[in-house]
């Protein structure tokens, strides 16, 4: 079984971004919540809801991640000196991610709405409009217009799925991707879970930051044991 | 009710005392109880797991462990197994052993270490074997960890 | 006092009375009378120490007990906190490198750790890994530590126990009463008068939340303590996995790094905790037991005049002016008394959750003070005594061993 080689990235990738899903999700999540719900029972129904079309986009994206991957790199496990390059760009598109985010969080002092850097390629609020007939199925609906949002952490889970060596590890690892990241959703249900959005968002950036430097040095390792 | 919570804040904070003094009176007592309460031990990555079998030579035995693959949740694709001798002073210098890590009857591993100069070579009879993790002398015993491929079968 | 000012969870109170913060000589001694009974009783550990009598260590006892109540009647008879406990805690985090090498030198022979002594579970239990251990030992019932579950020095379990203790009397109080790491950097943070960074921007108090999440993923997806293997500044004055190659060099690197930075280098410019703030993971998980324990720092709004000496002050970014509005201060307040005693016009004080704010905050400073102090006492003063042992041996002997 691939285990936990496969399930440790997909956390720790979605663990780093998982509080800059919640805040992205955010817009979307509070006017559901507010509009169709209270109690903290009912708002983790719908919560399951959403993550459940989160988790219908993620696996789509786990599908077509492998497909791409099959047909560039025709099914070939990549070499130690490749894994290292792979590695150092995806710690450098990390990096890169936490900087910017962790930047634009300067420039918007008091908790401000940040800039933001991800872009559903379905609009939740078009997927509400479609849905107007039926209510029942918008948390899920939006859930899934959420998950297929193309950020940087999405890009390096997308890259990661399509140098997986079977449609079951890329699977695998786009289930551990969206458990890390729905980790910070859980406390959303419960009153007050919005107040922390400010401290959430600062520490999901400065999370990709760290996971970005183990990256980088993962992958420098991997070219120095190559090399020698 | 603004009183009954003010008995209750204080009573709490005057339980904090007494919390303090017995966790540091009864340490031995609580650390037990947590433990075993628990079912707590150190992780097998760490002590080597727990041992399968023990080859008995007279002076001295051989224990060969349990294969560790433990995952948060499942098994790893690749582990280690533990292999130790002791009583440290009735183990021979040189130590070469041939060892049935599954218990099938067929000898896995060969094991030659001369104790004296730290040299050691490990020769795999199974294609589960990676190589030598390590190996290691402590106060009372000889321990050899050998890396393993998870196949589903060194589990006896 | 406005109802905006109020926090949610106090009870409502009368006019507000003010009332002196410190105690008269007689009622210092009354209230340190049992303080000095109980110190006893955890230091001499019965009559142990007096059944074996080793001249050198019965005499530290002694001092160490006598010099620890002196210090406590001195808390209750001035009203000041602070500048006591600050003093203590300094002289235990040298007192800790001072015991913690030597023993090391004297059971294991170096303070370089191998995988031999990870086998043989030798490794003292340190409270930053209980973050890390917990997930872990949820699924798989194992500690994720090469330590003794319950016998030797600072086993898994005693630590455990005792942590489980401290947090339910003094929730993130942890951090500058208990913590025998934490006085280096306060030690550095008063070295300079004033400050050279003035300034630290606020949203690098989120950095120790930020590691926390990841190690503590890490920690659970590897099966491995990865803040201790990585990135825990004190490995430096402590003891590391000796230098075998390229991994064990770059854990090294980092661990003298961090520990020059963040310990000594930052808190000598900033006159802040500048570790304990800005990056302990363990301090942002006591941060979470601050709300389930009972003893909390209140701002008293009609007496605050707004000056701000509180926030510019508290040595861990714990008060804001937005906090002080709210009349409290940040859940990652180590309860150090600083503001207390900083305070020109009284306003902040120690409180006791759900009780009347501001009506007795000597009662509430004592309720705190008396269980801080004594696990300060019973960590702190057993690392002094056996540091006073070593530096006396050291002047009559010549050795330390």
């Amino acid at each position: 079984m691939q285990g936990i080689e496969t399930i440790t990235p997909g956390l720790l990738l979605g663990f780093a971004s998982g509080a800059t899903c919640l805040a992205t999700c955010a817009p979307v999540l509070i006017p559901l919540f507010l509009g169709e719900a209270s109690a903290p029972r009912k708002n983790s129904i719908l919560l399951v809801e959403f993550l459940g079309g989160r988790l219908c986009g993620y696996l789509f994206f786990g599908c077509a991640a492998w497909s791409a991957g099959r047909f560039v790199f025709n099914g070939a496990a990549l070499g130690a000196r490749s894994t290292g390059y792979v590695t150092l760009g995806l710690g450098a598109l990390m990096l890169a991610y936490g900087l910017l985010k962790f930047t634009s969080l300067r420039q918007s002092p008091g908790g401000a709405a940040a800039k933001s850097h991800t872009q559903c390629l379905v609009s939740p609020w078009r997927a509400r409009w479609w849905l107007r007939d039926c209510p029942r199925l918008i948390p899920a609906a939006l859930g899934l217009a959420s998950g297929l949002n193309i950020c940087p952490p999405f890009v390096v889970a997308l890259s990661q799925g399509a140098t997986s060596r079977s449609l079951a590890g890329s699977l695998l690892f786009f289930v551990s991707f969206f458990a890390g990241t729905s980790l910070f959703f859980v406390p959303v249900p419960f009153v007050g879970a919005f107040r922390r959005h400010q401290a959430l968002t600062h520490a999901g950036a400065l999370a990709a930051i760290l996971v970005g430097l183990y990256y980088l040095y993962s992958g420098a390792l991997h070219l120095l044991i190559s090399a020698t | 009710m603004t009183q009954i919570k003010s008995i209750l804040g204080y009573s709490l904070a005057f339980f904090g005392i007494f919390a303090a003094m017995a966790a540091f009176l009864g340490m031995p007592s609580w650390a037990a109880l947590l433990v075993n309460g628990f079912g707590l031990k150190v992780s097998p990555w760490y002590s080597g797991g727990e041992i399968a079998r023990v080859v008995d030579h007279g002076t001295y035995q051989t224990g060969i462990y349990k294969p560790v693959f433990n995952a948060l949740i499942g098994q790893r694709s690749v582990g280690f197994v533990q292999v130790d001798w002791s009583k440290k002073a009735s183990v021979p210098a040189k130590i070469d052993e041939w060892i049935d890590l599954d218990g099938d009857g067929n000898p896995d591993l060969r094991i030659e270490w001369n104790t004296l100069n730290d040299a050691i070579a490990l020769t795999p009879a199974t294609p589960a074997i990676i190589g030598l993790k390590g190996n290691y002398a402590t106060s009372d015993r000889y321990i050899v960890r050998v890396d393993l491929r998870n196949e589903g079968k060194h589990t006896k | 006092m406005s109802t905006f000012a109020q926090p949610h969870f106090a009870a409502p109170c009368p006019a507000t009375i003010k009332v002196p913060k410190s105690f008269g000589w007689l009622a210092s001694l009354v209230i340190t009378l049992p303080m000095l009974l109980l110190t006893g009783v955890l230091l001499f550990g019965g009559l142990e120490a007096f059944r074996n009598p080793d001249l050198l260590r019965l005499g530290s006892l002694l001092t160490v007990w006598l010099g620890l109540n002196m210090v406590f009647f001195a808390m209750m008879q001035t009203g000041k906190t602070n500048v006591f406990r600050s003093t203590l805690f300094v002289i235990i985090a040298i007192s800790f490198v001072l015991t913690f090498i030597p023993n090391l030198i004297e059971t294991r022979g170096n303070i370089g750790l191998t995988q031999t002594d990870f086998i043989d579970g030798k490794t003292p239990f340190c409270h930053m890994v209980i973050p890390m251990v917990l997930i872990p030992a949820a699924f798989t019932k194992t500690i994720i530590f090469p330590g003794s579950l319950l016998t030797g020095y600072a086993s898994i379990g005693s630590m455990l126990v005792l942590w489980l203790a401290a947090s339910l009397t003094l929730g993130r109080g942890w951090c500058s009463w208990v913590c025998f790491f934490g006085g280096m950097d306060e030690g550095c943070s008063h070295l300079l008068k004033m400050p050279v960074m003035k300034t630290i921007d606020p949203r690098w108090t989120y950095l120790p939340l930020a590691i926390l999440l990841v190690i503590v993923l890490a920690s659970a997806a590897t099966l491995s303590p990865t803040y201790c293997e990585w990135l825990c500044p004190f490995k430096a004055v402590t003891e590391f996995e000796s230098v075998t190659n390229v991994r064990t060099l770059v854990q090294t690197v980092l661990f003298v790094s961090l520990f020059v930075g963040l310990v000594v280098v930052l808190p000598i410019l900033t006159r802040k905790r500048t570790q304990c703030a800005l990056f302990c993971p363990m301090g942002a998980f006591q941060s979470w037991t601050n709300k389930l324990n009972i003893h909390e720092i209140r701002v008293n709004r009609e007496y605050c005049s707004d000056c701000g000496r509180c926030v510019s002050k508290c040595p861990t970014l714990s008060i804001t002016k937005e906090s002080v509005a709210r009349g409290c201060a940040l859940s990652s307040c180590t309860k150090c008394g600083l503001c207390v005693d900083e305070c020109p016009r009284k306003a902040a004080s120690f409180h006791v959750k759900w009780t009347c704010a501001f009506i007795s905050p000597r009662l509430a400073r004592v309720l705190f003070l008396y269980p801080a102090f004594l696990f300060m006492s019973a960590i702190g003063g057993s690392m002094m005594v056996g540091a006073l042992v070593r530096i006396l041996r050291l002047i009559a002997t010549g050795s330390m061993f």
